[in-house]
């Protein structure tokens, strides 16, 4: 029987190279190398404001660099236009850190929009297909509501069916338990397990320790627009570089 | 310069949106109801007060010189159709609709909503800003009818209770002439087209949180009512010396 590849042999996803980023005299990226392996769950962590988001925002063209380059499966990001961006976009999938749905909109149109411009289905067809999306989240019964009567969790949970809807190979989650109860945060760690293990590689942007230290394969571990840390979870707990160190630990003095 | 390259942007991409028919009528006739119908009220109140004090201020002059009043409806009914019907209803609406449109979409910038668009292959110029465009051109027509209509008749009351004008004598379209008409109608479409642009290339440039929604909307307020008045400048030379 073939053995199916360990973490370490599986070949990179994604990644940035040289990456340099500024927003007027803000530098938020220098000189950033990094890897991501396909089918693993990596977690970019870092204090607040250290450019994580900005970071992986560059996998899927939202942001362009000023210096360096950006590959998704040896495909160079930073140079495709918008045509071949939107195909990128149906392989990796990116979920802001505020449920950015259209107020406008149903919560199950929220999800049927994405297929009719994806994959120009009628809007019958995208509305069942939606549906399924929200049944297998446990969200159907919210399908007919405005996003505006859900909670910031049904919120969130509707916003990763949406990305789901398109069945991409790669998820990014930009700190997805942030604001949720504790329950609910179990309940999204669960899914982003479930999703790993059913094969899809996942980039989650987060600080909470325990769902790191439950569910990444990797870490990346971002200080003030470098990375300070960048390999597997418990080298990451036992890393000796004193950030690292001190971010794990979550105490006050120190670099971080 | 930045602004007027976004609108220049969304210009000709709105085209070539509506060229290709990629609208949503639904969306464009809900744009409506909330542009037009519902700033009917507003654009009456507002013009049938202008009315009244432009024929009470005009009689008021014309009573120095000759207290002779045959011509006051004829002028005041030709002012209202080429310019003061136009402008006010152009004004009122960057002020209700324009500024609604910038917050709206400023909101949405800061919140990620416009990228979300982009992940989800949604255009966010054919998706918010063709609807608004058309909605808003409808509108900016319609209401300065109304506004014509509504000013036009409480300046009748005006001349009547305080100057004796005849109604008959009052709805004269003596001065009137299908040029005038025209010039009306054209500043209406063009000002109702130009304050979406305005206004939602503002909101595409809100950035930085609710301060930056804030400088968006009081931006786009500022920018589409100098259009406005620039617009009935331009319009009114130009149907003068070509048409």
């Amino acid at each position: 029987m073939i053995q199916p590849p360990s973490r370490e042999e599986r070949n990179p996803i994604a990644r940035v190279v040289k990456l340099e980023k500024a927003f007027g005299e803000n530098r938020v990226l220098t000189g950033v190398d990094v890897s991501f392996c396909e089918g693993c769950c990596t977690f970019v962590a870092g204090p607040s404001g250290t450019g994580k988001s900005v970071l992986v925002r560059h996998l899927v063209g939202l942001i362009k660099p000023d210096v360096g380059e950006v590959y998704y499966r040896d495909k160079r990001v930073d140079t495709l236009n918008e045509a071949a961006l939107l195909k990128l976009r149906k392989r990796c999938t990116y979920v802001f850190q505020h449920p950015t749905l259209f107020d406008s909109m149903t919560v199950k149109e929220n999800v049927s929009v994405v297929l009719r411009h994806h994959y120009h289905l009628s809007k019958d067809q995208a509305d069942a297909r939606a549906l399924v999306q929200l049944e297998k989240m446990g969200l159907g019964d919210f399908g007919p509501q405005s996003p505006n009567q859900l909670s910031t969790g049904q919120q969130k949970m509707v916003s990763i069916a949406r990305a789901l809807a398109l069945e991409p190979e790669t998820l990014i989650l930009d700190e997805p338990t942030t604001g949720l109860d504790p329950y609910a945060a179990r309940q999204l760690d669960e899914l982003v397990g479930k999703l790993n293990q059913g094969g899809m590689t996942m980039l989650v942007i987060s600080h909470d320790l325990r769902s790191i230290r439950r569910l990444a394969d990797e870490v990346v571990f971002l200080l003030q627009g470098k990375v300070r840390y960048s390999g597997p979870t418990p080298g990451f707990f036992g890393s000796t570089d004193p950030a690292v160190r001190q971010f794990v630990r979550g105490e006050v003095d120190g670099e971080v | 310069m930045k602004t007027l390259v976004l609108i220049v942007r969304l210009l000709s991409q709105s085209l070539w949106s509506i060229g290709r028919l990629r609208v949503n009528p639904s969306e464009v006739l809900r744009q409506y109801f909330e542009a037009g119908v519902r700033s009917i009220l507003f654009v009456s109140v507002t013009m049938a007060f202008i009315g009244m004090l432009g024929v009470y201020q005009t009689a008021s002059q014309m009573a120095k010189v000759l207290p002779e009043f045959s011509v006051l409806g004829a002028g005041v009914i030709q002012m209202g159709i080429r310019e003061l019907a136009p402008v006010m209803t152009g004004l009122l609406l960057s002020i209700r609709v324009g500024t609604g449109y910038a917050a709206e979409i400023g909101t949405m910038k800061v919140t990620d909503q416009i990228e979300a668009m982009k992940l989800s292959n949604v255009d966010p110029v054919e998706w918010l800003v063709v609807p608004r465009l058309l909605a808003s051109t409808g509108a900016g027509l319609s209401l300065g009818v109304v506004g014509a209509v509504v000013g036009i008749a409480t300046g009748m009351v005006v001349a009547y209770t305080g100057f004796s004008v005849l109604p008959d004598t009052y709805l004269s379209l003596r001065f009137v002439r299908m040029h005038d008409l025209t010039m009306g109608v054209t500043k209406c479409l063009a000002m109702g087209f130009a304050i979406p642009l305005v206004s939602c290339a503002c909101g595409f440039e809100a950035e930085g949180g609710s301060e930056g929604v804030g400088r968006a909307t009081t931006k786009a307020v500022v920018m589409s009512s100098m259009v406005v008045i620039l617009l009935d400048a331009f319009i009114s030379v130009f149907w003068e010396v070509v048409m």
